[in-house]
């Protein structure tokens, strides 16, 4: 990861460490407690069609572009320990998006 | 014998009157759908009986591995659960259900048609969306403010003599009335435009909605503003080496469970949402055996698996719930955008898309099915530097950057 939103400051490891960082701080903030528990426990909800639901979100797909999916990559594994802290693996078994490695840019 | 010689030879000319176009210009349409299993499982042999000569029907069976390999790979043996197969159509597709997740009667595929959820959503009049108004042309009080107004702010910045002949198509058409426009207090009108989310809005929400309201507010109910801090190691060449906290103030972002209860409480947009997952398959007329088709994400075996998953793993023990658990598909994407030809204004947004919905839909952009969801902020390096940097590096960061 070389950079990430355009500013380039190539060679420089703590600006690639703080683009990182913060983007996993947003992440860590965007998932939050309520998101985490609507995914363990899912969210009773009573949709448009007037049919009450559990509903459980869960994350398929992340598609980003070349210089973010490198920000994303170390997001698999950060969402990984995020979503399924250590003594849960066994409960909640680990999705593919979880495993999968990512694409090569073409 | 005599009025048949008399007739002109290109009528006399006998004539194919099966004729058709090669296969290959023949132009094949897509097939209706199949009808969906009846809602109660335990009719299903009943309607079998019932319909026994019509086509197409509903078969129960236990899969084997030749009908449904999907369920053998994904789960083990020993929870095999009984599918429902439909009939094949004409290009030898077919669907596998889970018997326990039949789709109910209002499912998505039982409107037809290309596009049902765009059409629904363009026929729709506009008082579906603002429940309780009854003015379909709100804000605008009534329909030739709103013609005006939708002239001034969509068709274009710059002026030209097409925009010049839609004002005169607006002003001349027999509808138009010159008096409805006095009235109109259009300063207010475009400030309740401007408001964010102010038009389509959750209808629990609405109450704390206040009309002119800034774009970006905490109380939105929608969107957050969030303060995120970091650490920042620096090193020993700094002026203050280890770590100090570098924080940003203006991470604005949506609650994601925010944004499904908004999609899902839209009736037209839960109509379209599939919760129950299928596999679609294809066998030749000739074939034996059956193979996957890959398409939607609904019918892909990673929500197959996430579904199955989700049906037999325990729930808390201490709600006896018996809602039907279904998942809901989020679908992120992210990419930085310029703003302007000049100047370095950019964003990056977090679009969200659900893949509940079929793809044909939301690969549609005026089916508006994207969720924006958060607006990712960056290091500003000029910020950080400010804290810690001496002279020397300010200056040799300032030429970095140009170069």
């Amino acid at each position: 990861m070389e950079h990430a939103g355009g500013d380039k400051l190539p060679g420089d490891p703590l600006f690639t460490h703080c683009h990182r960082e913060l983007f996993h701080a947003q992440w860590n903030d965007l998932l939050d407690d309520e998101f985490l528990h609507g995914y363990e426990h899912g969210m009773v909800f009573e949709c448009g069609d007037n049919i009450k639901r559990r509903l459980f979100p869960r994350i398929f797909t992340y598609s980003a572009d070349y210089p973010e999916k490198y920000v994303c990559t170390f997001l698999q594994a950060y969402l990984l320990k995020k979503l399924w802290p250590q003594g849960s693996h066994s409960q909640y078994p680990q999705p593919w998006w979880m495993s999968m490695s990512p694409v090569p840019h073409p | 014998m005599q009025t048949e010689d008399d007739a002109p030879l290109a009528v006399r000319r006998s004539r194919r009157t099966n004729r058709q176009l090669q296969k290959r210009f023949r132009d094949m349409l897509p097939e209706p759908p199949l009808p969906l299993p009846p809602q109660d499982a335990d009719l299903l042999l009943e309607v079998d009986a019932l319909q026994a000569n019509s086509s197409p029907s509903m078969t129960p069976n236990v899969p084997s591995p030749q009908a449904d390999p999907t369920a053998q790979s994904a789960r083990p043996p020993s929870k095999s659960c009984a599918v429902l197969t439909t009939q094949k159509n004409s290009f030898g597709l077919f669907r596998v259900y889970d018997e326990e997740s039949i789709p109910n009667a209002n499912n998505p595929e039982d409107q037809s048609g290309a596009g049902p959820l765009l059409a629904h959503r363009l026929n729709a009049p506009t008082s579906q969306t603002l429940p309780g108004s009854v003015n379909p042309f709100h804000p605008y009080p009534n329909e030739s403010s709103w013609l005006i107004g939708d002239w001034y702010w969509n068709q274009g910045v710059q002026k030209s003599k097409q925009n010049f002949k839609q004002l005169v198509g607006i002003i001349a058409s027999a509808d138009f009335r010159s008096e409805d426009l006095r009235q109109t207090n259009w300063t207010a009108i475009d400030r309740q435009l401007g408001s964010l989310g102010s038009v389509v809005r959750d209808p629990s929400q609405t109450t704390s909605m206040t009309a002119g309201s800034e774009e970006w507010e905490a109380e939105d109910g929608s969107w957050i503003r969030r303060v995120i801090t970091i650490s920042v190691p620096f090193p020993r060449r700094f002026l203050h080496p280890g770590p100090r906290n570098y924080t940003i103030s203006n991470f604005y972002r949506r609650s994601l469970l925010s944004i499904i209860r908004e999609i899902l409480s839209d009736p037209a947009r839960c109509r379209y949402f599939w919760f129950e997952p299928y596999s679609l398959r294809w066998k030749h007329s000739d074939g034996v055996d059956d193979i996957g088709v890959h398409g939607e994400l609904f019918t892909s075996q990673a929500f197959i698996a996430a579904h199955r998953d989700l049906q037999s793993a325990p729930l808390d023990p201490s709600t006896s719930c018996t809602l039907p658990r279904r998942i809901v598909a989020l679908m992120f994407w992210s990419d930085a955008t310029q703003l302007t030809a000049f100047g370095d204004a950019k964003l990056w947004p977090l679009y969200v898309y659900f893949g509940n919905e079929s793809k044909y839909e939301r690969c549609t952009p005026i089916a508006n099915l994207c969720s924006h969801a958060a607006y990712f902020q960056t290091i500003c390096i000029f910020c950080l530097q400010r804290t810690n940097f001496n002279r020397f590096q300010f200056s040799y960061l300032i030429i970095s950057k140009i170069l």
